[in-house]
């Protein structure tokens, strides 16, 4: 994806060593950035309305970020949710820790606890 | 409005039975019954993070969003927020 104007946006990663077991995939994941997003779809094209509403949250600070297709992977998709004990996605990550959803997301953006932790995680 | 009495009672039943004091309405967003508003007002969120919140609702709808349940759109409050917000009259 050419970035021409070197705007901050979301980045889709793969996997770099998938042959791990499970757990150190997630792991890995999790911490694969600061600011790490388990998403249905990528940031150029959700595939849901909660992951595209994150999605543009996340853009509108100008920070980098990067996220993860759980529909292009069925052991990550169904092993997140045991390991992080929360059932759906979108799964936003900060400094490795699970902040939540799409509606935490919404709420921590009104009261405006999400600018200070998403500054704290750069 | 009656409706809404009626549809998702078991779902409601779910959620009452852990958190005793709980006011549940619960809306269907798409018309297809798998994607659910749910808001719950009790007094057990005071003073929990909205995180441990949500949590509380997640860990009870576990097993139903990984069959029936698709996707859920969460409100959690106080008795005192939900009057605030003007989402609950005694």
């Amino acid at each position: 994806m050419t970035n021409p104007f070197n705007i901050l946006r979301g980045e889709a990663v793969t996997e770099t060593n998938p042959q791990l077991p499970l757990e150190e995939r997630l792991k890995s994941l999790i911490h694969a950035a600061p600011i790490f997003l388990f998403m249905k779809g990528t940031p150029d094209a959700p595939m849901c309305g909660f992951s595209a509403n994150v999605i543009r949250i996340l853009d509108s600070f100008h920070l980098n970020y990067k996220s993860f297709n759980i529909l292009t992977d069925g052991d990550i998709r169904e092993g997140l949710k045991v390991y992080s004990k929360w059932p759906t996605y979108p799964q936003l990550y900060v400094n490795g820790e699970l902040i939540g959803g799409n509606d935490i997301v919404v709420e921590m953006l009104q009261n405006g606890e999400l600018e200070t932790l998403l500054k704290s995680a750069q | 409005m009656n409706r809404e009495t009626t549809d998702f009672k078991d779902i409601k039943d779910l959620i009452k039975n852990t958190i005793v004091d709980a006011h549940v309405e619960i809306h269907d967003m798409t018309g297809t019954k798998d994607h659910l508003d749910i808001l719950v007002i009790s007094q057990e969120f005071e003073g929990k993070m909205l995180f441990k919140q949500h949590r509380m609702i997640m860990d009870i709808l576990t097993d139903r969003l990984k069959t029936d349940i698709h996707a859920v759109q969460l409100k959690t409050y106080t008795y005192n927020q939900a009057r605030e917000k003007g989402v609950y009259h005694d």
